[in-house]
């Protein structure tokens, strides 16, 4: 670690913050009410307003947005502004499914989101299948945040890229069980109040040092229009349907993410969500906006000058090269830097909470050994969590040395195409009493299989199939409307019998 | 008490359709165009789009949040 070109000052407040989220995890044991399930995975009888809008934050924007929306923007210019628009599209699927889901959670005390599922429908086939789905667009996006911990450290050290990304996976991921297996929820809510924290500052201060470093907005689109025009021009009309697309994929997908759902179990009260959902709708400006900012800026003033780094490592690049300049870019880089790991750590811990939480309770539990104990559960919960750290930072980190390197927003999207074959069963469900569960159940199986069959469909085969792939629309939202005929009509065909 | 639905109006989906073609940049002609707030006018234009969804969705949140809700899910 001692390669990190932080100096003494620099590693000593990196270090004091990764020891105060182990300080944090320590904290929450000590505030454990009971050894039960709720109490482990959502803290009890839940969090107020404060914690509970810093958790969403932290959870929601991860190293995906600093890091994937930086690098994406670094690609493709202004066109990535697509990002602002799906990431507060979230927000407003919440609209229609917070108010109800959260007071049907705290009637029935529901810890996992298949809980929800096992009382609107009662069929186990559908409780396996999202479960299933869940867990593996999670164990996917755990790998990305893992893969995001490796290329944060990689822009900042003089160590091999190689090398770099293996310590900081390793170092990272180690700190976050930790935590978390001592503190479980509050251990990952409180922590997300310091990391979130440290991630709003940290944006805003980027914000400043790019424009400082680089010259103003206007100075940065000027040179780029000169050297990519394309990366200024409006999107074509088929990127104009991805853009729709991508609202539809991430706005529906991401807020069906189990760790975000269970923060809608987790607050205290109706008003405490209602005033964080409010709040919430603004960060795609304070966020994944300056995100693209940065990723547009790196474009004008660093093309060609990445030096063998991943396009998702700009922000690094660009830090380093404003770290050279003085003293106090120097401790505001530092600053930065805490809030990528923030960003990345606080999303990663919330994922691998859930993961746990969903093995544990609605696979172990639901199908293996319903008669467990509260204890015996929990303690399982955390012996999953640490299986799933070892093997998972051992595959990212195999990944990564193979050369088989996929961008963050790549890995961003596969799991998506999945994860959105639930949303019917949420959001429709949910309001439509008609709904039943073999038509949900059907749609939902048959949708994944088609999401995932178009992985093998060759683009330029001029197959039906291949005209939907190339259409701009993602192959999840194709499912989806299949996903969605199925559910609703054989629920009504069903209704007429 | 019946259940509010107010939260999903057809007004309001309307007013989020209406937002999101105006913000998604399908309509402008392939040129740079004139630089507004840094950036060009069809992406400065969809981030004001985007704020005035913020807004929208904000406002819906604080005053439109249904109160009453039964459990018929």
């Amino acid at each position: 670690m001692n390669a990190i070109p932080f100096g003494t000052g620099g590693l000593v407040f990196i270090g004091l913050y990764l020891l105060s989220l182990v300080w944090i995890g320590w904290l929450g044991r000590q505030a454990r009410e009971e050894n039960s399930m709720r109490d482990h995975f959502l803290g009890g009888k839940g969090v107020g307003f404060f914690v509970l809008l810093l958790t969403l934050y932290a959870t929601q924007y991860s190293g995906n947005t600093i890091l994937g929306f930086s690098g994406k923007a670094y690609r493709s210019g202004f066109s990535w502004l697509a990002s602002v628009h799906f990431m507060s599209a979230i927000v407003v699927t919440y609209l229609i499914l917070a108010p109800k889901l959260f007071t049907l959670a705290k009637k029935h005390i529901f810890i996992t989101p298949t809980d929800f599922l096992a009382h609107r429908f009662q069929h186990r086939g559908l409780n396996l299948l999202a479960t299933l789905i869940m867990v593996a667009a999670l164990l996917n996006f755990y790998l990305a945040q893992l893969t995001a911990m490796g290329r944060a450290v990689e822009g900042l050290t003089t160590l091999p890229p190689d090398v770099a990304f293996a310590w900081g996976v390793a170092v990272l991921a180690a700190i976050m069980l930790l935590y978390e297996t001592l503190g479980g929820f509050r251990a990952v809510a409180w922590t997300d109040v310091i990391q979130g924290g440290i991630l709003a500052v940290g944006f805003l201060v980027l914000l400043g040092l790019i424009f400082a470093e680089y010259g103003s907005l206007e100075v940065t689109t000027r040179k780029l229009a000169e050297i990519a025009p394309a990366k200024v021009l409006p999107p074509k009309a088929a990127e104009a349907r991805n853009w729709l697309s991508y609202i539809l994929l991430l706005g529906v997908g991401a807020a069906l993410y189990p760790q975000a759902i269970q923060r809608i179990y987790a607050a205290r009260s109706a008003k405490a969500l209602r005033r964080s959902m409010a709040v919430m709708a603004f960060m795609p400006l304070t966020t994944a906006l300056i995100a693209v900012l940065a990723g547009v800026t790196a474009a004008a003033h660093l093309a060609g000058k990445l030096d063998g780094v991943s396009s998702d490592g700009v922000i690094g690049v660009m830090m380093r090269q404003v770290q050279e300049q003085s003293a106090f870019g120097h401790g505001l880089v530092v600053l930065i830097f805490a809030a990528v790991l923030g960003a990345i750590m606080s999303t990663a811990d919330s994922c691998l909470l859930s993961l746990s939480s969903m093995v544990t309770k609605d696979l172990y539990a639901g199908f293996v050994k319903p008669d467990a104990s509260q204890e015996s559960l929990t303690s399982l919960g955390k012996w999953i969590s640490t299986i799933i750290v070892i093997l998972l930072a051992s595959f990212a980190i195999y990944m990564n040395s193979s050369g088989v390197k996929f961008t963050l927003v790549e890995l961003l999207e596969m799991k998506f195409d999945m994860l959105l074959q639930i949303a019917p069963a949420f959001l429709i469900g949910i309001h439509w009493k008609g709904m039943r569960s073999g038509p949900v159940f059907a749609g939902m199986l048959i949708g994944l299989l088609f999401a995932l069959s178009f992985f093998w469909v060759d683009d330029k085969s001029g197959t039906f199939m291949a005209s939907l792939k190339t259409s701009g629309f993602h192959p999840g939202i194709w499912a989806l409307a299949l996903n969605t005929v199925i559910a609703v009509g054989g629920s009504l065909v069903m209704k007429g019998k | 008490m019946k259940p509010t639905r107010s939260n999903l109006s057809p007004w309001i989906w309307a007013v989020y359709a209406v937002l999101l073609a105006i913000s998604i940049p399908w309509y402008w002609p392939p040129e740079v165009g004139t630089i507004v707030l840094g950036m060009p006018l069809w992406a400065a234009v969809s981030v004001l789009g985007s704020a005035a969804m913020s807004l929208f969705t904000a406002w819906l949140f604080v005053k439109r949040w249904p109160e009453e809700d039964d459990d018929q899910a």
